[in-house]
């Protein structure tokens, strides 16, 4: 037997746009009819490919992430997959049986209870009524909904669909599992349950494809990753290459800036000797130095710009001092996603070769401590001072020059993240807890 | 079902093309969803009414009641050879078990498509379904016609063993024409018009109030184009023992019923494809 689950061949899909002009009156009803007999549109303005020639293959056992825009033919991928939507071209292999939930309550019905909905829900996969009636306690059990099984799903919140949805599905013993965002819905402990019934599922030589907005989700619980942009395959690979690669992309980070190029140092200064009459400290007026780049780097000395919490962040600066005895150091500003200042990293690293600066090119690394920032996108804000405990005096400043992506850490290892889905504030360090038990 | 739960099976996507017609196989295989979407109609339709068994009978008895009297008073001659009440029952009976069947049919994009866009299963299924739920109401209005048979002394003969096939062939109409309706429901509400209009003047051309020796003799070879005529009468000769079959009319209503299936399936699986993409 072959060892994929699943193989897609220059799978491709088209949508029409539906711009086409109608007619009125009995010409109308006559042009539908010649649609619905006659042949499909054709290629032109009013149609778009979701999907173009797309090709992979899924070994057994693989779980596969697929990250992407809105609209990049990640969900219509996983359409053609669990057979909702034909494809225009190409050919997709499956090799098994397939239980997708694609967004909230599949499948379900309003005026049927949530037990009559498992029992349809199971029979649209194949599963007949006694196969059902021997999984339906581990089903309601799994869902939370023991004392709701018995109401119509119209009193259903949409988390508790999404239960139900999960449950269903989860325990219908799928070859291949398709999710679609559906991680995203119910609570955070619910959540988590989820993914570690995904995560015991494949470890039977299931296979998961997984589409989710969320790269921690899709780093966490993928091996495997594939980014789809406009409905190509833009990368393949490791699940967080991949998701790296896809973060730095689409928040537009920067990992990296630099202001001044290497071969023309000169400048700046030939502009200060004008200046050398107006004096501070018996030096000219600032600037004294200028920021020649910044860069994040890794634990390992990598520049990029993303960063598990469990790693340290070394931000890098290369800076040039322009008068012996300058006094000059550097800062460092991180500001969160919502303009919110973490905190300023101020030098304190008195008596290194920084004291007591000459007119020579230095560089600082600061490094951010693992488990200390939140997950998230940060900004950097990068300059040069003299520091003084009265007017502090600033001779180089770039204001966001740096941005870097903080993920979460892999599944199972040490995290602030505690059983939840998201912690809000700037920082979340991992605090050391102490308990004891009290008797009275 | 064996076959499909332990076996593990390879699936291949591809283009849909016109000449890839129904999968009997596939079909054969989701029977148990077949049952269940039944059985969940059959649900629908008496469970969530109190008096659902009563909305089934209410139509065809008060019809049959308002006729009669006014075939009494009017003492028209309607031309059927048996007793005239058993007569417009059995019909209406079978009449509105085809236009219900039909509408359901046609509707049955529109009432399942949200749960096409969900999971798959072979469409087909939906409109089949919903024709097989309304048996249910088919069933209950006939046990008022066993009692009117019984007060007018009215015995079926062995052309009663023809009773499956002639059902089957009204089902066989009711699913062609409700499939091409529901294809064309997809592209404009006018064809549900049009459907709702053809159901209703369909219920006075066809014979279910008056028998075809009632009409002159140009008028009878017109009417008998009309392929539910051929059911109608059909259905009736394997009820009544003394109420002759007509052989070749029934025939033609077989034939008619076999190419609008087999139309109504083209077209419903053409709008299938067209119409999972505009969502």
């Amino acid at each position: 037997m072959e060892d994929y689950a699943i193989s897609v061949h220059g799978l491709s899909k088209r949508y029409s746009l539906g711009q086409k002009k109608r007619r009125h009156g009995a010409k109308g009803m006559l042009q539908g009819l010649s649609e619905l007999f006659g042949r499909a549109p054709q290629d032109d303005h009013s149609t778009i490919w979701a999907l173009k020639d797309v090709s992979f293959e899924v070994k057994k056992g693989e779980r596969l992430g697929f990250v992407g825009k809105n609209g990049a033919g990640k969900s219509t991928l996983l359409k053609i997959l669990s057979r909702v939507a034909y494809p225009t071209a190409g050919e997709a292999r499956i090799h098994g049986r397939v239980t997708s939930l694609l967004e909230v309550g599949t499948g379900f019905l309003n005026h049927l209870t949530g037990r009559q909905n498992i029992y349809l829900n199971a029979s649209f996969h194949g599963l007949s009524k006694k196969e059902t009636e021997q999984r339906i306690p581990d089903i309601v059990e799994f869902s939370e909904l023991e004392r709701f099984i018995d109401t119509p799903i119209k009193f259903y919140s949409s988390g508790m669909r999404a239960r139900l949805a999960f449950s269903v599905a989860a325990h219908l013993d799928p070859d291949i599992l398709l999710l679609d965002e559906v991680l995203s819905v119910g609570d955070m402990a619910f959540a988590q349950k989820c993914l570690q019934r995904v995560d015991d599922l494949t470890k039977g030589e299931r296979t998961i494809l997984f589409v989710s907005h969320s790269m921690d989700s899709v780093r966490r619980f993928c091996t495997r990753c594939i980014w789809l942009d406009c409905g190509h395959v833009v990368m393949d690979g490791p699940a967080d290459k991949v998701t790296d690669a896809f973060t730095s992309d689409s928040m537009t980070l920067r990992a990296h800036q630099k202001w001044v190029a290497d071969d023309a140092p000169e400048t700046i200064k030939s502009l200060l000797d004008i200046r050398e009459e107006n004096t501070v400290n018996g030096l000219p007026e600032s600037p004294h130095a200028r920021l020649i780049s910044a860069t994040v780097l890794a634990q390992d000395g990598r520049q990029t710009s993303t960063v598990c919490v469990t790693d340290e962040i070394r931000l890098e600066v290369v800076f040039e001092v322009f008068f012996e005895k300058a006094n000059i150091v550097p800062y460092f500003r991180i500001i969160t996603e919502q303009d919110v200042l973490a905190f300023n990293a101020v030098y304190t690293n008195l008596g290194s070769v920084l004291s007591d600066c000459s007119a020579l090119r230095y560089r600082s690394v600061a490094i951010i401590p693992s488990h200390l920032l939140n997950t998230g996108r940060y900004f950097v804000t990068v300059g040069l001072c003299t520091p003084s405990s009265g007017k502090v005096i600033r001779h180089d400043e770039s204001q966001r020059a740096l941005s870097f992506y903080l993920h979460e850490a892999p599944y199972g290892s040490a995290s602030a993240l505690g059983p939840y889905k998201k912690v809000p504030g700037a920082i979340r360090p991992l605090l050391k807890w102490e308990d004891e038990i009290l008797i009275d | 079902m064996p076959s499909f739960h332990q076996n593990p099976y390879e699936v291949v996507i591809k283009p849909p093309t016109s000449s890839q017609f129904v999968d009997v196989k596939e079909l054969i295989r989701f029977r148990g969803l077949l049952r269940s979407m039944s059985s969940r109609q059959v649900r629908a339709e008496f469970g969530d009414l109190h008096l659902g068994i009563f909305w089934v009978l209410a139509r065809p008895l008060l019809m049959t009641v308002i006729f009669v009297f006014f075939r009494r008073v009017s003492n028209a001659n309607i031309g059927a050879s048996v007793p005239y009440a058993a007569y417009l029952y059995s019909g209406l009976i079978l009449w509105f078990f085809f236009t219900e069947s039909v509408s359901r049919a046609a509707a049955s994009i529109s009432t399942d498509g949200a749960l096409m866009q969900k999971v798959y299963f072979p469409r087909l299924l939906s409109p089949l379904s919903s024709i097989l739920a309304q048996l249910s109401g088919l069933a209950i209005a006939s046990i008022p016609l066993f009692l009117i048979m019984g007060y007018y002394g009215l015995v079926p003969g062995w052309n009663l063993m023809l009773l499956p096939v002639v059902l089957l062939q009204t089902m066989l109409l009711a699913f062609g024409t409700g499939c091409l309706f529901a294809a064309l429901a997809t592209l404009s509400r006018d064809w549900e018009r049009l459907l709702s209009l053809l159901l209703y003047i369909g219920l006075f051309v066809s014979p279910v109030i008056f028998a075809p020796d009632m009409l002159p003799k140009a008028a009878q070879s017109i009417h008998m184009l009309n392929p539910m005529s051929g059911a109608l009468l059909g259905f009736r000769a394997t009820l009544f023992s003394d109420y002759v079959l007509p052989a070749n009319e029934w025939f033609y209503s077989l034939l008619f019923s076999g190419v609008l299936g087999l139309v109504g399936v083209y077209a419903f699986q053409r709008a299938e494809r067209t119409f999972m993409d505009r969502i």
